[in-house]
């Protein structure tokens, strides 16, 4: 395992993969996050504390909900859907990097994770990493794909978007786990199942009511919302190009409390890039070369504005102009490359 | 009312509006597409032909025209191959059809259309041609990029046919079964699905209700619901890609392993 793990990170697209110091922060060979600064206790990289404090507290409002009749209150309650997709958001870039030093430890993280979501946080993946990233360039759709939603009021478009993108996930990580050669995934996968079934389906047993209105609600909210993210991140944006594929959200709190999850396109264009670095990177090579117009000051605003004050969907913009417009000074690695890397990363997440 | 009762009360709520926009989702889908091949498939515009004359290539005969799915099979070395659609092509190669008032309809190679083949048929030309193909198959399907393979079906000369449409029109229909069949198995898959979906969610809510209401029997109605709820999604699912229209309908499949 930790021979091919080496290979792996060795490859040609080690570097792409790990990015420098960060990346040998990550492998955990004594480099650091930030240059020659002293490795970090448990975590790979300082920033995780936030990831793990969010996990902590909505867990624990679960808990709190669960086992205090005099916690369950939408001053509680509300708090723990918005933690519930945060949660989300934590797989996602805990399965893109994961968060401690140790594969013990990071495998456990995601049984935790999972059981936070009510699905297997392994599901990503082949959902996002190996598929959303690329969008449809294997030649069939991206399994979030926002044209998958056609009502014509767009709300409803907003609300229906995940019992789309829900079946045609885990049907589409149904293939692909019988065909991957990394033979831990599957193991895997079914401790992350058996975790979030098996508690959530111990706490029903336990007090049905309170397990089903205040744990499985939220867990259904967090995991519905993170697929919904996908249709707010890229509809009316050109999945075909490298710049103006993503809407971004750049308000400072609002990526803050979401691990910088606002930056999308620096995302998709560089998945290697931790999370704590993606504002930077926005700024200095997603800014100058996107349509104004996919930098949202507001995720908040953009909802409000998209959903909740037009009835229909946006008109499809034109953004190949500003696509022409871009510099081609920085290099992107191709797509083929950079799907590649996604592959050459998950195993590395997987065996290491 | 407390606040369980209030929140019961909303995810009863949310369940049927999610149950509504799935059951709407498949109507608003199957409506399009009867709307799409309406003109096509009227009376007087469908009619039986045999084709006389091909110019494309075919395995016996020469063809008027093909169905293609470019495929790409993958598998770990252990198990199945599966295969993944790419890409789904229609061809008309030229030639000429000929109706049963002896009628002649010249088609020029290239012309728009959509070429209808079933999907048994479809599914008995990918399938796997035994021991030798599939170990010829193995190491290209265990490489990352996997292996890449085309499914074609070919309308030849000699077939009788439907012809939907006019020629130069909008893509014409050149199909191996009546169309029609098609149409009226949506219509059915789409009405199932609306009411099905419609009376288990009522039959969840029934006992979710009944009184004693968070009693026994509303706990069976509330757990009833939370599995269709899931279960829905994957219906609407399975009811999208099976209402497809045969050019467009996922071929997919897999060969598996031969024994011994």
């Amino acid at each position: 395992m930790e021979r091919a793990a080496a290979e792996l990170a060795a490859g040609p697209l080690g570097d792409h993969l790990q990015g420098g110091a960060q990346g040998r922060a990550q492998r955990g060979d004594g480099g650091s996050a930030s240059g020659g600064a002293a490795r970090t206790w448990l975590v790979r990289h300082p920033t995780e504390w936030r990831q793990v404090g969010i996990v902590v507290v909505y867990l624990g409002l679960l808990m709190l909900m669960m086992f205090v009749p005099a916690a369950r209150h939408p001053l509680v309650l509300i708090p723990a859907g918005m933690l519930s997709f945060l949660n989300a958001v934590v797989i996602h870039n805990h399965l893109h990097r994961g968060i401690f030093h140790s594969h013990r430890l990071n495998m456990i993280w995601r049984g935790v994770l999972s059981f936070g979501a009510l699905y297997p946080a392994s599901a990503n993946v082949p959902s996002h990493n190996l598929v959303h990233h690329h969008f449809g360039d294997d030649g069939q759709p991206d399994w979030a794909d926002p044209q998958h939603v056609r009502f014509r009021w767009n709300l409803l478009n907003l609300i229906h978007f995940p019992n789309i993108a829900g079946p045609n996930t885990f049907a589409g990580v149904g293939r692909w786990a019988a065909t991957t050669k990394q033979a831990s995934f599957g193991r895997q996968y079914l401790a992350e199942l058996a975790v979030a079934f098996g508690l959530t389906g111990a706490l029903l047993l336990y007090d049905f009511w309170p397990a089903l209105l205040f744990v499985v609600l939220p867990q259904f909210y967090g995991a519905r919302c993170i697929l919904r993210i996908n249709l707010i991140q890229h509809d009316r944006a050109d999945t075909a190009s490298e710049w103006n594929h993503s809407r971004n959200f750049v308000g400072r709190a609002f990526n803050w409390i979401m691990c910088n999850n606002g930056y999308h396109t620096i995302h998709h264009n560089r998945a290697g890039l931790h999370w704590s670095e993606l504002a930077e990177a926005h700024r200095r090579e997603v800014a100058p070369r996107i349509d104004p117009a996919l930098d949202e000051p507001s995720m908040l605003a953009y909802l409000v504005r998209t959903y909740g004050l037009r009835f229909t969907r946006p008109p499809v913009r034109d953004l190949s102009a500003a696509e022409r417009r871009a510099e081609r000074a920085v290099a992107l690695p191709s797509r083929t490359a950079r799907r590649a890397a996604a592959e050459q990363a998950a195993a590395l997440e997987q065996a290491v | 009312m407390d606040f369980t009762s209030f929140m019961a009360g909303f995810a009863l709520l949310a369940f049927w509006l999610n149950t509504l926009l799935i059951a709407g989702a498949g109507l608003i889908e199957c409506r399009d597409l009867r709307r799409r091949y309406a003109g096509r498939l009227a009376p007087g515009s469908l009619r039986r032909v045999t084709v006389v004359a091909g110019q494309g290539p075919g395995e016996r005969v020469a063809s008027v025209a093909s169905w293609r799915a470019q495929q790409v099979g993958r598998s770990n070395g252990r198990g199945p191959i599966l295969f993944h659609d790419r890409a789904r092509v229609s061809t008309v190669h030229g030639g000429a059809l000929q109706g049963e008032d002896g009628a002649r309809v010249e088609l020029a190679a290239g012309a728009l259309g959509e070429v209808w083949i079933s999907q048994g048929r479809k599914r008995g030309a990918a399938g796997c041609g035994g021991a030798a193909e599939f170990s010829d198959a193995l190491p290209g399907a265990t490489r990352a990029a996997g292996w890449a393979r085309e499914v074609e079906l070919a309308l030849g000369v000699g077939d009788t046919i439907w012809l939907g449409g006019q020629v130069g029109d909008t893509p014409i229909v050149l199909a191996d079964a009546d169309p029609r069949a098609w149409r009226a198995r949506i219509t059915g898959l789409t009405a199932v699905l609306v009411l099905g979906l419609v009376l288990v969610a009522a039959g969840c809510t029934l006992l979710c209700l009944w009184p004693p209401v968070f009693g026994t029997l509303s706990k069976v109605g509330a757990f009833a619901a939370v599995v269709a709820f899931n279960l829905f999604q994957l219906v609407g699912k399975l009811h999208h890609d099976a209402i497809q229209p045969p050019p467009e309908r996922t071929l997919d499949g897999a060969w598996a392993p031969p024994r011994g």
